[in-house]
């Protein structure tokens, strides 16, 4: 491929001779002469770059920007002045903007980690107001890259803000005559992409309940948008009831805990209020586990470590309410069960001690 | 009692018997690194950390012509002078003279005439690069102005992406160079709270819903965010009142602390940290996640009294293993894993994150009650300003007056500077240990000391 790549360079045109271009004159790059961190540039890069130069010099938006843009990014993903660039000419020339959602769809696979290919995508549909490709666009990004970062905060943009309950109310005096039943048909449409998103979580996990951005993202579809699908109540169990399954099936799973933490906090519970599911998984006793509790896994390894936190969490919160009054008695046990974590979990042994002495000194023992 | 991750129990990754993607890929990582240290135990080898060889990488990266290959990082070229030059002034070495001129003119190429640094010679300004004496201050001043978004956010450049990497370099840049006003710091550390996710970590950005109030968080808990994030919120300490009403801890310090425990990594994957739950481990974290604890120990000591500042809450040990064993490159540079070639970001965050973990620094109220002492009116005009050396006007807030911007500079000064070293853990003896970087600015204390001197008048 070297060689392939060599006899290209050899016979590289630059634009400057090129039909079209020759009124251009390339601005080279003004770096100091003794200029540090280098960079030997390709000779397309570089003619590129100085071409590049020479239209924003000029203040020109046109299609040759748009076409000499193109091709910098795909040498340079991360180059966000040229981007920008871009995005202003696409505007200024009202050029077709699902064109360059094509452009980006193809980019996507080789410049997944770049930033700006993700800020760029939101420039162009937040001007097209059009949301139908993109939930289908990062669905199949994540189908080989499912943590990739900016491709979740892209689609939990794309829900705040396209499928937000009445996104843009439009001023009465200028909203048409829609029949109430379209109005019904439209927030119908908006609840089902919700509850789709729910159920892209459920699948994400059963192929790998360790999926992080997986938990991450139910818990903004669940919580955090406030379009759960029902009653708080009924929404919280429902969650809670999850969970505990997927935890009864690989307890030693941190990003389910998390969560499971998570949901409780945000409603406002003490974690003792699912000791009774936890403490078989935390004493590796699963026969005891009650009978209205999904059951235990007979491949899960136990004690799970993120269960005897939640004991030793849960008795430290209990103890802490009850303070230097009455508990004490909670507050040495739960300092106990922080202790027993070292054994088990040795990188942390400052951690647990602290959270132990932590709690010993709440309720007024010394330490 | 010394510890270390060669004695501890290797215990692997349970599975539950339920295979998938990222168990698997975590027992390949906890078996190539364990095979390392088994054969470093094996061995003779020293746990020394290869200075020399990491110099003459570093040395390579900013003398010699990058390959094309780096073409990538075009935009970014004050970054990588930034990872080179800081890595070096924590084994201290120094540039000569004709070094250092040679940096000064490479960034004077990329200063935009409107203000601010661009990533390259006439590139737009973005926020990430930084420098010093021949800086624009008040086009500086200009430029973070344009930047900043009503809800406090900063916008990475014109037109780019909102997230709290932006108000880090913002706050870092304003602090250093004596231009933090109160409309510069206006509704940040509301976004930077907004940002905090469930887990306890923080992420990328928040973003509003259209219809209601709710803010969530875009993306989940990681390192990188959560370092930029937390430290963003000690630099804004100063302009959060306590006595207003409308004063509230809105970061959950107790389950960031818990968050950024739990993300280091066990002992058979070598002490080092991951940036997300259930990710990999990686070397840059050894930064962006070790370091987070310095930052939070000071402002936990503020809201909990001092003992808690002195403790340990990670195993510093322990992360130094991960740098000399398992991030050192043989021939020079450090790395994100064993398996990855070695670059100047790895390089840098592996090295600090080390730096990190041997020297452990707390915000005591002693010091920052020094500082606040020390510290004379910039308005007084008591410093001698010497031949050649260019004048540094105050930039004050629209409306404010000398008295108040007095307090919030003293404020500033103090907070930046009375951080102070408490303990000291070498792992494989003297010759490995590095220089110090500040906690929060993440350059070594003489360069914070020596530019904050300057651009707040002090002698
Ligand atoms: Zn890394």
């Amino acid at each position: 491929m070297a060689s392939a790549s060599a006899a290209q360079e050899d016979s590289y045109l630059p634009f400057s001779q090129r039909p079209g271009w020759e009124d251009l004159q390339p601005i080279p790059q003004a770096d100091a002469p003794n200029a540090l961190v280098p960079i030997a540039y390709t000779e397309h890069y570089r003619d590129a770059m100085d071409t590049f130069r020479a239209l924003v010099a000029k203040g020109e938006k046109s299609p040759r920007a748009i076409e000499v843009t193109e091709q910098l990014i795909r040498m340079n993903p991360g180059h966000y002045s040229i981007w920008a660039y871009r995005a202003e000419t696409l505007l200024a020339t009202n050029a077709d903007l699902s064109k360059e959602l094509d452009l980006m769809d193809e980019l996507v696979k080789e410049h997944i980690k770049s930033y700006q290919v993700w800020q760029h995508r939101r420039t162009i549909v937040t001007s097209l107001q059009s949301s139908t490709r993109e939930l289908p666009f990062t669905t199949r990004a994540l189908s080989f890259d499912s943590k990739n970062y900016h491709t979740w905060a892209y689609r939990q943009w794309v829900l705040c803000h396209f499928f937000s309950s009445q996104t843009t109310p439009a001023p009465l005096s200028e909203r048409k005559a829609t029949s109430s039943a379209e109005e019904d048909g439209d927030e119908k449409k908006r609840k089902s992409v919700w509850q789709e998103e729910l159920e892209y979580t459920r699948e994400l996990l059963e192929k790998d309940v360790r999926n992080n951005s997986a938990w991450n993202h139910r818990f903004f579809v669940v919580f955090e948008s406030g379009e759960g699908g029902g009653e708080e109540k009924e929404v919280v169990e429902r969650e809670i009831r999850y969970t505990k399954t997927l935890l009864s099936l690989a307890p030693n799973n941190p990003s389910a805990w998390n969560y499971l933490r998570g949901i409780l906090s945000h409603s406002h519970l003490p974690l003792s209020s699912l000791t009774p599911f936890v403490t078989p998984l935390a004493l590796n006793t699963p026969a005891s586990m009650p009978a209205d509790e999904p059951p235990v896994s007979d491949k899960a390894e136990l004690p799970a470590v993120g269960a005897v936190e939640w004991l030793a969490d849960a008795g430290a919160e209990e103890a802490e309410k009850e303070g230097t009054e009455g508990g004490r008695e909670k507050g040495v046990e739960a300092a106990a069960l922080f202790r027993s974590l070292i054994q088990f979990d040795p990188i942390r042994t400052n951690y647990w001690q602290f959270r132990a002495d932590e709690v010993l000194q709440k309720v007024g023992i010394a330490v | 009692m010394a510890t270390s991750v060669l004695t501890m129990p290797w215990t692997p990754s349970p599975s539950d018997g339920v295979e998938s993607e990222t168990l698997t890929t975590q027992i390949e990582v906890e078996q190539t690194i364990s095979s390392l240290l088994t054969t470093h135990m094996s061995s003779s080898n020293s746990t020394l950390l290869q200075k020399h060889q990491h110099l003459n990488f570093l040395t390579a990266i900013l003398r010699k012509p990058l390959h094309p290959g780096y073409t990538a990082l075009d935009a970014s070229r004050p970054w990588l002078l930034y990872w080179t030059l800081h890595s070096m002034a924590l084994f201290e070495g120094e540039l000569d003279v004709g070094g250092k001129t040679r940096v000064v003119d490479t960034l004077r190429a990329c200063q935009n005439p409107e203000g601010g640094f661009g990533g390259g010679p006439g590139q737009m300004s973005h926020l990430a690069p930084r420098g010093w004496d021949m800086i624009d201050r008040k086009g500086m001043y200009n430029f973070l102005m344009s930047v900043k978004q009503p809800d406090g956010s900063f916008i990475m450049h014109k037109g780019g992406e909102v997230d709290v990497r932006g108000c880090y370099c913002a706050l870092t840049i304003a602090t250093l160079l004596n231009i933090l006003t109160p409309q510069l710091a206006a509704n940040t550390s509301t976004f930077i709270a907004s940002c905090q996710t469930y887990e306890g970590g923080l992420a990328s950005s928040s973003h509003p819903f259209t219809s209601s109030s709710l803010t969530p968080p875009l993306g989940e808990a990681h390192g990188g965010y959560t370092f930029c994030a937390v430290a963003s919120w000690a630099m804004l300490r100063p302009f959060s009142n306590e006595k207003s009403p409308a004063f509230k801890k809105e970061l959950n310090l107790k389950s960031l602390m818990r968050w950024s425990s739990l993300v280091q990594a066990m002992p058979i994957e070598g002490g080092g940290f991951r940036g997300r739950t259930n990710k990999l481990v990686d070397g840059c974290y050894s930064w962006w996640c070790g370091g987070l604890f310095g930052v939070f120990g000071g402002l936990l000591a503020e809201e909990t009294g001092e003992e808690v500042a002195f403790r340990d809450v990670f195993d510093r040990r322990a992360l130094q293993e991960y740098v000399l064993l398992a991030a050192q490159n043989p021939g020079g540079g450090l790395r994100d894993k064993p398996g990855k070639g070695p670059d100047g970001y790895h390089t840098c965050y592996n090295l600090a994150g080390f730096s990190a973990a041997q020297h452990k620094y707390t915000l005591p109220a002693s010091a920052v009650d020094k500082c606040r002492e020390d510290f004379v009116s910039p308005f007084s005009g008591s410093r001698v300003i010497e031949v050649g050396e260019k004048e540094v006007e105050m930039i004050l807030d629209e409306g404010e007056s000398q008295e108040s911007a007095e307090v919030r500079m003293r404020e500033v000064w103090a907070r930046s500077l009375g951080w102070t070293e408490v303990s000291k853990e070498l792992v494989g003896g003297e010759e490995n240990e590095v220089m110090a970087t500040h906690p929060v600015f993440n350059l070594t204390e003489s360069h914070v000391r020596a530019m904050m001197r300057h651009f707040y008048l002090q002698e």
